[in-house]
């Protein structure tokens, strides 16, 4: 029973052997196919490192006894040689990712030649337990100094590669790294006989070598499994792309994202026209419109994203073009959304350039036919002062009726210019108490229209406007009361009212003729005058179309209010002092008590 | 006796020509004080030769006082006013500058090129009487006059 144990397990071992050395073999024509295809770098190596291996191992089938002939010796030799150009080769691999240092890298030739240098020299086989000359053993630890040493080096450094590397990449390196380890250690083992160690080194070996083809072009199942998930990158993506207003926000969004996803080397995203709007890491040509290998390209709203893979993890299929058509989806939306803010943009820019040049337009037309104007009136009046004798009545009257117009026209000129001024000049708002101002406007009024009765109560709000503005608001609102009311002697009276939080209301209220329902609105229009037309007595109607501008440019507001009797406007200016807020309370009244107590004024005195 | 008016020479600069007439009428009337020669030219270009005595205003005697247009064509009426106030022998002439424009920036720009007064023209025959009869009185009573560079 105990002999049929150790057959069987020879057996198993030799069985291993075989399996192994068929691994070998296979992975090493893999990787010559992989360069022939990819010409990288590291599929050569790969391909060397296990060409060398699985030659050493084909010669290890023939069995050959070193001491049988020359040709067996070198041949054994070659075989030794093949070996310690293993761990050489597995460093140029490692290399093959990352640069080196120049010192390391000179101590890995030195100790490589020196140890090649021994193996070639050294007349007798080599073995662990020979004692035939005094160098055996040195030349032995050099060897498996050199072998432990630079293996673990280039092993290690693959390693600590990936550590710097998002997801897949990391997950190779770590692969490979280990898979250089095992490698190593059942390279190492393997001349030992000992029966129940060398079915763990086979084991080892091939699990090194699943390693390797793993590591080296890992199926999309590892990948996904390394990428980690999927809808946390996705969810990420949406968070960064989420605020992106621009294009190129977009770009400098998305691109980080998809590049970590998908361990790229660079990721970029790009117009139709080849413009880049933005990228992460490098390695993006697009010049080219092709695809270069191993790169990805996937269509997005007017371009398209590109991602180049790195060296790391160069391997794309299936799963990897499903994550970026989604993330393309992404980018598109949010590349749609940033392109509707450009016009939107664009079309504001546009109506604030075509309101800006209109301004302009009214306020140079009103300008040039001033002077028309000036010669026209100056003509006329010339005209009756020094031919008016020769005229007849109705003559006179003609004479008359031309410079009443060309007066009229100038009034509508400086109308219009006030309006366009109101609109163009900025000025700061200071606190202006409304009450002084309306008393010296009733004055004004008073001197020039004696039956003309102005009332003014003895507080008025303190507001947050222009000074200027205020006096050429409250004139206008009392000389549009004159004008429009219908009789000359009409009372006009200018008072407070409550109003919502942080605002003064003002009305000014008369009681002629009033304004219709349906015109309430109309009457702040340019050039809606209600009453007579032509006749300058009754105005430009740009009057209230002025009040509107000034009190809007201040954030007030100005309405006809419904009134019994005569009309009522309302004039709402945000008071001074107190912060302004933009949301009001609703409805007339409601809340401010109707009495102001001396403490309230001076609070807003302030 | 009869106390002899001084006598004052104004000139006029203006390119509308019905401006230059209003004007005209309206300084002609005036008595106060002085006795006005009025001079009127409508372009920049000439009003400087006038200025400077060249061509035919060789024996041009030169202005008390000129009242200045702005909105010229070719020679405008800063690039007059800059040519007045860089010459040495003609800086002293005082300028009125006489414009439809309230613009700040005009306005700036005329004292800014050493312009001593800016007038808005006014609309009514009235106006521009009235107006020019204050700008008389200043300058020919209120405020005293260098002689004009011969």
């Amino acid at each position: 029973m105990e002999i049929d144990a150790v057959v069987a397990a020879t057996s198993l071992v030799d069985a291993l052997r075989w399996v192994v050395r068929v691994a070998f073999v296979g992975l090493a024509v893999l990787a010559l196919f992989q360069w022939s295809r990819a010409r990288s770098r590291a599929a050569a190596w790969l391909g060397v490192t296990f060409g060398l291996l699985a030659t050493a191992l084909i010669i290890g089938v023939l069995d050959i006894d070193p001491g049988a002939s020359t040709a067996s010796f070198v041949t054994h030799k070659f075989q030794i040689a093949l070996v310690v150009l293993f761990p050489y080769a597995l460093y140029r691999f490692m290399r093959s990712f990352l640069p080196g240092r120049r010192d390391v890298s000179l101590l890995v030739h030195v100790l490589t030649c020196v140890a090649l240098l021994a193996t070639v020299v050294s007349p007798l086989p080599v073995s662990l337990d020979g004692t035939t000359a005094w160098y055996q053993p040195a030349i032995v630890y050099l060897i498996i100094v050199q072998f432990g040493a630079v293996s673990l080096a280039a092993a290690g450094r693959l390693w600590w590669a990936g550590y710097q590397l998002p997801a897949v990449a990391r997950g190779r390196m770590r692969t490979l790294a280990v898979g250089a380890v095992a490698l190593a250690t059942a390279l190492f083992l393997a001349p030992l006989e000992v029966p129940g160690i060398a079915a763990a080194v086979q084991a080892t070996a091939l699990v090194s070598a699943i390693l390797f083809y793993v590591g080296f072009v890992p199926p999309a199942a590892l990948r996904t499994v390394w990428r980690g998930s999927v809808g946390a990158l996705i969810q990420s993506a949406e968070r960064e792309i989420a605020t992106a207003m621009t294009r190129e926000d977009v770009a400098a969004a998305i691109t980080p994202v998809v590049r970590s996803a998908f361990a790229a080397r660079g990721v970029a995203l790009v117009t139709a026209g080849g413009e880049v709007l933005g990228q992460s890491g490098d390695g993006v040509t697009v010049d080219e419109p092709a695809e270069q290998p191993g790169e990805l390209r996937e269509e997005v709203s007017g371009g398209q994203l590109v991602v180049v893979p790195s060296i790391f993890a160069p391997h794309y299929g299936e799963d990897e073009a499903d994550l970026l058509d989604t993330f393309g989806t992404l980018t598109s939306l949010a590349l749609e959304r940033a392109g509707l803010f450009a016009q939107e943009r664009a079309a504001r820019e546009q109506i604030a350039a075509a309101h800006e040049e209109l301004e302009a337009l009214v306020y140079g037309i009103s300008h040039d036919l001033k002077n028309p104007i000036i010669s026209l009136l100056g003509y006329a009046e010339l005209l009756n002062e020094e031919h008016g004798g020769q005229l007849d009545d109705e003559g006179r009257h003609f004479l008359q009726r031309m410079a009443a117009s060309a007066a009229y026209m100038q009034e509508l000129l400086d109308d219009l210019l006030e309006l366009s001024r109101v609109g163009r000049v900025e000025t700061e708002a200071e606190p202006v108490d409304l009450a002084p101002v309306a008393r010296t406007v009733r004055d004004e009024v008073v001197r020039s229209r004696h039956d003309v009765t102005v009332e003014v109560s003895d507080d008025l709000p303190i507001v947050a406007m222009n000074p200027v503005r205020a006096r050429q608001l409250l004139t206008n609102l009392v000389e549009n009361a004159v004008r429009h009311g219908g009789r000359d002697d009409i009372r006009i009276r200018i008072a407070e009212e409550p109003g919502p939080p942080g605002y003064g209301v003002v009305i000014v209220s008369d009681d002629g003729v009033g304004i219709p329902e349906e015109h309430r609105e109309r009457v702040f229009g340019i050039f809606e005058r209600l009453g007579a037309s032509g006749t300058a007595s009754t105005g430009t109607g740009i009057g209230l179309a002025i009040c509107r501008r000034i009190v809007e440019s201040f954030g007030g507001s100005i309405r006809a209010r419904e009134a019994e009797r005569g009309a009522t406007i309302e004039v709402t200016l945000p008071r001074a002092g107190r912060p302004v807020r933009t949301e009001r309370s609703g409805g007339e009244g409601a809340a401010e008590p109707a009495i102001r107590r001396a403490s309230d004024v001076t609070r807003s005195s302030t | 006796m009869m106390t002899t008016k001084q006598r004052r020479r104004v000139l006029v600069v203006d390119d509308n020509p019905d401006h230059l007439l209003l004007t005209r009428r309206a300084l002609r009337a005036y008595t106060n004080h002085v006795e006005l020669v009025i001079d009127t030219i409508d372009s920049g270009a000439e009003a400087l030769a006038y200025l400077k005595q060249e061509g035919q205003y060789r024996d041009q005697a030169r202005p008390h006082l000129v009242l200045l247009d702005l909105k010229m064509p070719g020679m405008s009426g800063f690039e007059v006013l800059q040519a007045i106030k860089s010459d040495p022998d003609l800086r002293k002439i005082p300028i009125v500058v006489l414009s439809s424009s309230d613009r700040p920036e005009d306005i700036a720009e005329a004292y800014d090129l050493g312009g001593n007064s800016y007038v808005t023209k006014q609309v009514t025959i009235a106006g521009i009487r009235e107006g020019l009869n204050e700008v008389a009185d200043y300058w020919f009573d209120k405020s005293s006059l260098p002689e004009p560079p011969d």
